[in-house]
Order: structure tokens, then C-alpha cells, then sequence
């Protein structure tokens, strides 16, 4: 519609307008059709009455012929000013008197006579017989001037247009008046609903009007900004009390965290000093135990030999442990800073620094081009070692390891793989693995302190990398370092 | 369009001529066949227009209902003395009736002879003894009308008076009223009248 995307107030004003414009327009059409109509039958009932008279006059003047007498009759059509003529014509159709007298006698009409009237131009005729006690003496014509009607027609129209315009200025400045009683609460609804919109200002309220739609309208209106504005407050109190909840929360927890890290700093210190302080006094059993041996064995006996060597032993054991506890703190406490690190070089060193890792003991093939990441490179020897000293330690009895190293390139990071064939790990204890002083084998079939792969687990942590296995029961398994690239 | 207006109407009016011309052409065949006529019932134009006048009498004219015998009655037109108009009076009344009467032509040589008349043409014969006749029909429901000198003046109903090629009317208003007829005022508005009511 064109009204589409004009406001409200031009909407109402024009359905104001165009009403009345139709409503006027039609009324104006019927009325003056009606006039017209009626005009027109008026003028053709005037003629034909006139004409009965002029007729019913002269029929005596027909009769005998008495043409001076016809005249005067004719005469009395002065009376009538749109009767531009009239004649007279006898029985035989003959021209008998005509009136005015100053009447072109080419123009009248002729036999045969077409009796009643019609409409000729703008003009109106009308033949009437002329009769007395049924016998016809003669016709007589009549031509009417419609140049009133036009006149008249001309008059309505131009009181039809100021109507009009009149009725249309008056509804104009009505309807101008009038909407503001629509208008105005749509306005201030509008208004409202703006100000809501905008500043989410859910305070401010619409004015109220009447009893009427638009008053229904504000006053629900404002029901629901009454119901959202409390809903909001109650939103913004349980969200400041969520947010007093969070930080009281965090608060805690970081508390707690302070609290936990102070308590796991004492315990390594304490594990630390006192694997620190053990080794002394065990270095002190082994020396002379070892001492024992070798200088009384003969005087002890095979028996008491015996037990020192399993003494010496269980020393040894011990001093791995506290070699491994240190190593597990060491590599957790030290602060180290990340290098680039050929690891290339790094498990060359390593393969040929270590005789167990050499053939004919282990077959270990590294692929070259293991790429350079960013490590740290005393903990990625003690990660690596330990990764290839399992792999070697878990084979069947009597098998020879065999094991590959090599690389791939995943984006940013270098994933490194050591793949063994040994017995492998059970899906079971997967996740067991790299926590500490877990075994998953008794200490009587592979022996080991639980420790190794925690080193590597938190070694790799600190290195901000990850270590990661896959592994099936009696089908080796696949450890996988991931570091970033340098 | 004002061109072809002016061409129309040019147009109209020469048709117009034409038929005109056709016209005249009509009449004046008429007129001869008229005359024709004429030639056989052997009488002027005049007297032929005096007995078109006689039956219109009839039309502008009552009679009491005690002038004729019952409503069917024929209406009479006569004359007394030497008949001027041939057989004009019959030619004219052929066919014609008035007020659901009959009209009925009647030829009277004397006074004595008349038996019914409503309308009477006074010939020229009878000059002689007009005052006779006038007294004869005064007071009687007969419409009396002469070509007579002073008929009407002298206390006749009606006379033909010929003038500049016209038939005129003079009417005696007193004799009218004794008569008992009564004549349309459109007649008698068309008529000289001559005497007093009174």
C-alpha cells in the first residue's frame, strides 16, 4: 500500500480524507444525477403541458382556419422565454402559423410528424397533435431551449466542487484535531517503547489514556515494563550475588592452593633432605659391608658371606631409590630455561654413552633427521634414557630388544616416538604408569624403584610438553614425546 | 469540427430544399387532384371550405339532449333553398361522426319541408324572406348560418363572411344564448360577435 511507511497520523488523516472524498463524490454523482434526471423530466413534462394548452387552444383557429386567432394564441408563449419556437401546422401537414415571427420558415420541420419529444442537440422538441372531440385538426411543434439546464447543471457543479473542497478542508483540519486522540498515546507509547529500547531503561512508564484499546494497550504496556524493571533488579542482585559467591570462592581456592603448595614445598624438602641425609649412612653400610667381605670373608664363614651379600645388596637397591627420589625433586624443583636441543645428536649421545644400549645387548634403530625442539636438555636425557632403559628392561627372558626412534612433524610441535617390542602394558594399567611408586610388575620379575616414569611425566610437564603411550598387552608399546619445534 | 458542422448543416438545408421542392411537387398534385374533384362536384373552393366549416360547427357546438331522439341519433346538417354545395357536404361528412353520432346530410327547398336539422345553411334562394326565417328558429336548438348580408346583425346565428380570400365568422351571442346551444368559447374567440347577451 503507499501508505505503507508513512506514520500513523498520515495513515489516519488520509482514511479520513479518502472516505470522505468517495463518500462526497458519490453523493455529489447521485445527486446530480438525480438532478439531471429530474431537470430533464421536468422540462419534458413543462413542454408537453404547454403544448397540450397551445394545442387545445387552437383548435378552433384550425378549425376555421382562422390564422390571426392561431397567431394570438402562439402569442402567449411569450410568457414561456425557452420556447424558441412553436408552429402550427393543419390536418394536411401544411404550415398554418408560426411563432416568433421573425422565424426562418426553411428550418420547421416537415411531415411526417414524429409526435411526443426528443431531445435534439442541445435543445428539446415536442410534437403534439391537435385534436378536438377526436379529430385531428392539425400538429403543433414546440422547440425548448435547454441552455437553463446547462446553466443550472454548470450552478450544481460548481456547488458540488465548493462543497467539496469545503467538506475537504473540514474534514483536513477535523481529522487533524481528531487523530491526537489516537495518536497522541501511540505517540507516548512509542516514545516508551524507545526510550526502553535505547537506554534499557525499564523505569520509565507510558502515559495513561482512557478506557479504550489504546488505553488497554499502554496500561499492559506498562504492566510488562513493571514486571521486566522488578525481574531486572532481581536479575542484577542474584548477579552480584553470584559474583560475591565467585570471589569468595576464588578466594578460597587460592587460599587453599597457597595452603596445598606450602605443604607439598615442605614435603619435598623433607623427602629431599631426608633422601639426602640417607645417603651418607648407606654409603657408610655399603663401604663396610664391602669392607667385611673382602677383609674377614674367610674368618665369617660361606653363611655369614651370604647375608653380607644380601645386606651390600639391599644397600645398592636403596641408593638407587634415593638416586631416583633425588632426581624426581630435582627435576620438579629446578628452575631451567628452554633451549633449542638436537635431538638427533641428544639420542646419539645417549645410544653410545649407555653399554647396555649397544649391540649386541639391544638393537636400536634411530631414524635421523629427529629435528630440533625447545627443551631442556639435561631433562630430555634423563626423559629419554629412561624411556629407552624400559624398553630394553621389558622384554621377555631372553629376548633381545629391539626398538626404533623416530619423528613426526605435527604443526608446531615435534612428536618424537620410541616403539619397543616388548611384553607392553595392559590396557588396565595405562593410566597407572606414570604416577609415582607404581609398579605394575613385582620388584622380583623386572626390578625398579616406580619412579622412572613419573621423572619423565613431570621432566616433559616442565618442559610445557607431554609424554603419552599406546600400548596392547604382549605387543610392545609406543611412547610418544611431544615438544615444542624450535 | 466546426468545418464539419457547417458542412452538415449545408447539407441538411439542401435536403431540406429538396424535400421542400418534393413537397410543393406534392401539393400541387394535390391541389390539381383538388381541383379535379372540384370539377366533378362541381363547386368553388369556397363553399367546398363552408362545408369543412359546417361539420366543425358540429365539433364546438352542444346541443340539449332534447334536439335529438336518443344518443345514437344522427347529427343533421341541412340546407334550405337552392343547394350551392353539390355533393361538397356529403364528400365532407363521409365517415365522420361526432360525440358517437352519426352525421347525416339533409336538402330542404322550404320552411315547412324541414323536418330535422341541428345545423342549417341558409342559402342565397332564401334572401327574401329572411326576418321570416330568423323568427322561425329563434328560440330553437338549431345553429343557423348564412352567407347572407347582416344575417347575423339581424338577429341570425352565424354568418360566413368572406373577406381578402378568408371565410370569416360572425356570431350573434344573443341568439346563441336563446337557442339553448351552447358554443365553445375557442369558436366564438375566432368569431366577430355581434349582439348582447342580454
Amino acid at each position: 500500500m503507499f501508505l505503507k511507511n508513512s506514520s500513523v497520523k498520515q495513515k489516519l488523516m488520509a482514511i479520513v480524507l479518502i472516505t470522505c472524498g468517495v463518500v462526497l463524490l458519490v453523493t455529489c454523482s447521485a445527486f446530480f444525477t438525480y438532478e439531471l434526471r429530474t431537470y430533464k423530466q421536468n422540462a419534458i413534462e413543462h413542454i408537453s403541458t404547454v403544448a397540450q394548452l397551445i394545442a387545445n387552444n387552437s383548435t378552433a383557429s384550425l378549425a376555421f382556419e382562422n390564422e390571426d386567432d392561431a397567431r394570438a394564441v402562439l402569442k402567449s408563449l411569450k410568457a414561456e422565454p425557452h420556447i424558441l419556437e412553436a408552429v402550427l401546422f393543419n390536418k394536411d401537414g401544411k404550415l398554418f402559423v408560426y411563432y416568433p415571427e421573425n422565424l426562418s420558415t426553411n428550418t420547421f420541420p416537415e411531415p411526417p410528424f414524429r409526435l411526443g419529444y426528443e431531445f435534439v442537440q442541445s435543445d428539446l422538441i415536442h410534437f403534439q397533435p391537435v385534436i378536438e372531440q377526436d379529430k385531428k385538426l392539425g400538429t403543433l411543434y414546440l422547440r425548448s431551449d435547454m441552455g437553463a439546464m446547462n446553466e443550472r447543471l454548470k450552478l450544481y457543479s460548481l456547488i458540488v466542487l465548493c462543497v467539496m473542497v469545503g467538506t475537504f478542508v473540514l474534514a483536513y483540519f477535523l481529522s487533524k484535531v481528531l487523530q491526537g486522540q489516537i495518536t497522541r498515546p501511540l505517540l507516548a507509547l512509542t516514545d516508551t517503547a524507545r526510550a526502553v529500547s535505547e537506554r534499557s531503561d525499564y523505569s520509565v512508564r507510558a502515559a495513561g489514556t482512557g478506557n479504550d484499546e489504546l488505553g488497554v494497550l499502554t496500561l499492559a504496556f506498562n504492566n510488562m515494563l513493571e514486571q521486566i524493571h522488578s525481574r531486572d533488579i532481581a536479575l542484577q542482585e542474584a548477579q552480584q550475588k553470584l559474583q560475591g559467591h565467585a570471589s569468595e570462592l576464588e578466594r578460597r581456592v587460592s587460599e587453599r592452593t597457597a595452603k596445598l603448595s606450602e605443604t607439598v614445598a615442605e614435603l619435598e624438602a623433607f623427602s629431599y633432605s631426608i633422601s639426602h641425609d640417607m645417603r651418607a649412612p648407606l654409603r657408610a653400610m655399603q663401604g663396610y659391608s664391602s669392607y667385611v667381605i673382602e677383609n674377614f670373608g674367610d674368618k665369617i664363614g660361606p653363611e655369614g658371606m651370604h647375608f653380607l651379600n644380601r645386606i651390600s645388596r639391599a644397600g645398592g637397591r636403596l641408593d638407587n631409590l634415593v638416586q631416583d627420589i633425588l632426581t624426581y625433586s630435582r627435576v620438579s624443583k629446578e628452575h631451567f630455561e628452554l633451549h633449542p636441543v638436537d635431538l638427533d645428536i641428544l639420542v646419539g649421545d645417549i645410544v653410545q654413552q649407555y653399554p647396555g644400549f649397544q649391540s649386541p645387548e639391544a638393537q636400536i634403530t634411530v631414524q635421523t633427521g629427529l629435528g630440533v625442539v625447545l627443551g631442556h636438555e639435561a631433562s630430555l636425557t634423563q626423559v629419554i634414557s629412561n624411556l629407552l632403559g624400559n624398553a630394553i628392561k621389558f622384554v621377555k627372558s631372553g629376548m633381545k630388544p629391539k626398538i626404533s626412534i623416530f619423528s613426526e612433524v605435527h604443526g608446531t610441535e615435534i612428536w618424537t616416538k620410541i616403539e619397543d617390542e616388548g611384553i607392553g602394558i595392559a590396557a588396565k594399567d595405562l593410566h597407572r604408569i606414570f604416577r609415582i611408586f607404581e609398579r605394575v610388575h613385582p620388584e622380583s620379575t623386572y626390578e625398579g624403584t616406580g619412579i622412572g616414569l613419573s621423572i619423565v611425566r613431570k621432566a616433559m610437564e616442565r618442559m610445557g610438553g607431554v609424554v603419552e603411550v599406546e600400548s596392547e598387552l604382549g605387543k610392545g608399546c609406543i611412547f610418544t614425546i611431544k615438544l615444542k619445534r624450535a | 469540427m466546426e468545418i464539419l458542422r457547417s458542412l452538415f448543416l449545408k447539407s441538411m438545408r439542401r435536403r431540406g430544399a429538396v424535400r421542400l421542392m418534393l413537397g410543393a411537387w406534392v401539393a400541387g398534385g394535390l391541389a390539381f387532384w383538388g381541383t379535379k374533384s372540384h370539377a366533378q362536384n362541381g363547386v368553388s373552393r369556397e363553399y367546398q371550405l363552408k362545408a369543412v366549416f359546417l361539420l366543425n360547427f358540429a365539433r364546438f357546438t352542444e346541443w340539449p339532449s332534447s334536439a335529438f331522439e336518443n344518443p345514437h341519433a344522427p347529427l343533421v346538417i341541412a340546407t334550405l333553398g337552392k343547394n350551392p354545395f353539390n355533393d361538397a357536404l356529403e364528400d365532407v361528412v363521409r365517415g365522420e361522426t361526432v360525440n358517437g353520432r352519426p352525421i347525416a346530410v339533409a336538402h330542404y327547398s322550404s320552411l315547412e319541408s324541414i323536418e330535422k336539422a341541428h345545423i342549417l345553411f341558409i342559402c342565397e334562394s332564401e334572401s327574401g324572406q329572411i326576418e321570416k326565417l330568423i323568427n322561425a328558429f329563434s328560440g330553437k336548438p338549431i345553429l343557423a348560418v348564412s352567407d347572407l348580408e347582416n344575417f347575423a346583425v339581424r338577429g341570425g346565428m352565424v354568418r360566413f363572411i368572406t373577406k381578402n380570400n378568408k371565410i370569416g365568422l360572425r356570431v350573434n351571442l344573443g341568439t346563441l344564448k336563446a337557442s339553448q346551444l351552447t358554443m365553445s368559447s375557442k369558436l366564438l374567440r375566432s368569431a366577430e360577435l355581434v349582439g348582447t347577451l342580454d
